[in-house]
């Protein structure tokens, strides 16, 4: 079946940006939090909450039929959901952002500039080898998305 | 690796220059290395602290967001406290923001006519009018600019300070992002003597790991290694758990917790005031600095009532705790009763005041009222006794907002300890050293020794606590004692130029140092960090001595206190530190660095 990514526990949260760093330094190659295909979010500042801003990994996910670009985003052959960004297809100046739009879940899916492609997730587990506190998780869907 | 540049903004001209000097950041690293060299040629001898010729250089290194917990920022300048070097660093995400915005230094020159704030939005640099935000709590203000500047979450730092630095109060801090500070030494009056109000930082700038090339390969070995030992190692367990207040039961169990104006070493209630009783019943979150892993920052909620009309006129506010704040707002004010050290510490944080300071200045306050040495004419009525948190939120709160014509009690307690005795007396029991009130440990003679000779006057100078601790073990002669401080402090030269948090300074031992330069292609070798340090403290001292510091007045002059106050070695003999370290030191201090003091 496979696994995807899952944001189990956001009350052990403590912001320390090692996802986002680790996913960025490691697929990306920079050091980065705009390139990263998880961020953290706070609400309110240190004084609120945090947000972890990353692809769920739908079965389903209304982020492919979006786009108007053949190719350039296709859901993943794998059961457990997901999609991928074919960079040498992914062109923003062939689209308005129309996956952006798509996705219910704000920036999971996000546009960097510089190189004029999508950002998501690939569900490559990086991130949750870098959580300290264990937030994130792959396991198998449990859930009908 | 090299491509940080230096932001120099003079707020008397408004003339902002931005400049690359690669040399100064290879040569000295970042840090206190490159701000120390900055400050020396930026700030002349006779600067006056609060006048446009000192500045404030704040420094990141060139290993800063590469590896975790290298997470700190420095600041440089002249302090308006003592007069001496004034150095602090703060966590946050200050040196994130920096790195991502290609900057390893950022120079404030000069003096706005009226309050302003900067905003460093990738290249786009800009000087604004404060208005209404001047005066503003630092909570406040911290709101408001983050809606203003909406872009860079994730990569955006907001440092401020509050109305007492605005009010000339000497010991003012800066607040960095939420919960951090550039704590001690008057940073913030600094600040606020240039008529600055905030720095709100975004980096927009990624960081190749292809161009220039790195040891790719070795560099993401090298970060799991550290980031296992950050997370996994007993080395760091305490500050996951209950952080640094893990310290106050050890202390206080050993005779070394500053208690009542350090009249005492143990605290009756230290039981309720311990970092266990706060994980236990204050205790709201844990979050992190930037690239780190480790999670010490202990956030406690506040719940308060606002008003008696009904039982639900409550609201709760977060207030971050360290052990130095629940010893100088706590055991030092024989406050035992944490929602009060809460109080206190919230009032500090939101009026932008040195906790550590004021709990100085309140220990002394309490005292001298205790004593008879200040009356109700010179509290205007106001009653100041230990033990009583309403004492001493009024208290700060004159402070803080003290009247600057009238210059009464309030007025000398924000210059601070030293002038509330040259103005009422009470040398005896002033707990100070070169007009710094020191850290919260009482552990024994070395702790005040390594006050005493560190560059800063600071703990975290040299760890004399940790000496002391040492000498249970292992007899050391004074020759050697001093050396090892001296040593030390070389060493955390080292860290601080990175600018690593000390928190994780067993996580880098000198190997994975070396290994982390090699990584990006910088060689460095051990004997050239070695000789940095060294070169960083021989300009620490010159600083010093040029803004004419004299070591044998601050070792002369200590209060009688430190000699009577209660230590886990007991009582320390009289005059030690004159007759025997003092000697020691000006000697080493003279064959290792060739200057005389």
């Amino acid at each position: 079946m496979g696994k995807r990514l899952r944001v189990a526990y956001l009350e052990r949260c403590v912001g320390c940006y090692q996802c986002v760093l680790a996913c960025a330094r490691i697929n990306e190659r920079v050091l980065s939090v705009d390139r990263s295909s998880v961020r953290i979010r706070t609400i309110g500042g240190y004084e609120g909450s945090f947000a972890v801003i990353v692809c769920r990994g739908c079965t389903s996910p209304p982020c492919v039929p979006s786009c108007p670009v053949p190719g350039a985003l296709i859901a993943r052959p794998q059961k457990s959901g997901g999609v991928v960004v074919d960079r040498e297809i992914c062109d923003i100046n062939k689209c308005k952002e129309e996956c952006v739009e798509a996705c219910p879940i704000p920036g999971a899916i996000h546009i960097d500039k510089d190189l004029g492609k999508a950002i998501v997730c690939r569900q490559c587990s990086i991130c949750t080898q870098f959580c300290p506190t264990g937030v994130l998780i792959m396991e198998e869907p449990k859930l009908g998305f | 690796m090299t491509d940080l540049d230096i932001l120099e903004i003079d707020l008397t001209t408004s003339e902002i220059k931005r400049y690359s000097n690669p040399e100064l950041f290879e040569k000295w690293i970042g840090g206190v290395g490159v701000g120390i060299n900055l400050l020396n040629k930026i700030v002349p001898a006779n600067a006056d602290p609060l006048g446009p010729d000192n500045a404030l250089i704040f420094s990141i290194g060139l290993l800063s967001t590469y590896y975790p917990i290298i997470s700190k920022t420095a600041v440089l300048f002249r302090s308006p406290l003592t007069g001496d070097l004034g150095e602090s660093y703060a966590g946050g995400r200050l040196s994130l923001a920096m790195r991502f915005s290609g900057l390893g230094a950022i120079i404030i020159k000069g003096q706005s006519e009226k309050s302003c704030y900067i905003t460093i939005t990738g290249d786009e640099i800009q000087i604004k009018k404060s208005g209404p935000l001047a005066y503003m709590y630092t909570t406040t203000i911290g709101q408001i600019l983050r809606e203003k500047i909406p872009v860079g979450s994730g990569r955006r730092s907001s440092i401020r300070i509050g109305p007492a630095s605005e009010n000339g109060v000497l010991y003012g801090n800066i607040i960095v992002d939420s919960f951090r500070h550039f704590g001690r030494l008057g940073a913030g009056t600094v600040m606020g003597a240039k008529g600055l109000k905030a720095i709100v930082i975004t980096g927009d700038k990624d960081i190749s790991l292809d161009n220039p090339p790195i040891n790719r390969k070795e560099y993401l070995k090298t970060y799991k290694k550290i980031w296992n030992e950050a997370v996994n190692s007993s080395t760091m367990r305490k500050y996951h758990v209950l952080g640094t207040p893990e310290n106050i039961l050890p202390l206080n169990a050993i005779n070394a917790l500053p208690t009542k104006n350090f009249q005492k070493g143990k605290f009756e209630f230290a039981e309720e005031i311990s970092g266990e009783k706060f994980v236990e019943e204050y205790l709201g979150r844990r979050i992190s600095c930037n690239t780190c892993p480790v999670g010490c920052i202990h956030v406690a909620i506040l719940r308060e009532r606002y008003g008696s009309d009904s039982p639900a006129d409550i609201h709760s506010i977060a207030v971050p705790y360290d052990f130095e704040l629940l010893y100088a707002l706590g055991s030092n004010l024989e406050i035992g009763n944490g929602i009060d050290v809460l109080k206190l510490i919230e009032q500090t944080e939101r009026l932008g005041l040195d906790a550590i300071t004021t709990g100085g200045v309140l220990g002394w306050l309490a005292e001298a009222y205790d004593k008879g040495i200040i009356t109700s004419d010179d509290t205007k009525g106001h009653t100041i006794r230990f033990g009583n948190v309403q004492d001493f939120l009024t208290v700060i709160q004159l402070i803080a907002f003290r009247n600057n014509e009238e210059k009464d009690l309030f007025w000398y307690a924000g210059e601070g300890i030293h002038s509330l005795v040259a103005k009422y007396g009470g040398k005896d029991f002033s707990v100070l050293i070169n007009s710094n009130p020191p850290a919260g440990y009482s552990t024994g003679p070395l702790t005040v020794l390594g006050h005493l000779i560190g560059g800063r006057h600071s703990h975290l100078d040299n760890a004399g606590y940790a000496l002391d601790q040492k000498i249970f073990r292992t007899k050391l002669t004074p020759q050697e004692i001093i050396q090892e401080l001296v040593i030390e402090e070389e060493w955390r030269n080292i860290l601080n130029s990175l600018v690593l948090c000390l928190f994780a300074r067993k996580v880098y031992p000198t190997s994975t140092i070396l290994e982390c330069f090699s990584n990006l292609g910088i060689e460095k070798s051990l004997d050239d960090l070695l000789t940095i340090g060294k070169e960083i403290q021989i300009a620490r001292i010159q600083t010093k001595l040029k803004f004419g510091i004299n070591y044998r007045d601050i070792f002369e002059n200590l209060s009688p206190r430190f000699f009577q106050m209660p230590t886990a070695h007991g009582i320390t003999p009289k005059n030690i530190f004159y007759d025997t370290y003092f000697p020691i030191f000006q000697n080493l201090i003279t064959s290792r660095y060739s200057i005389k003091i």
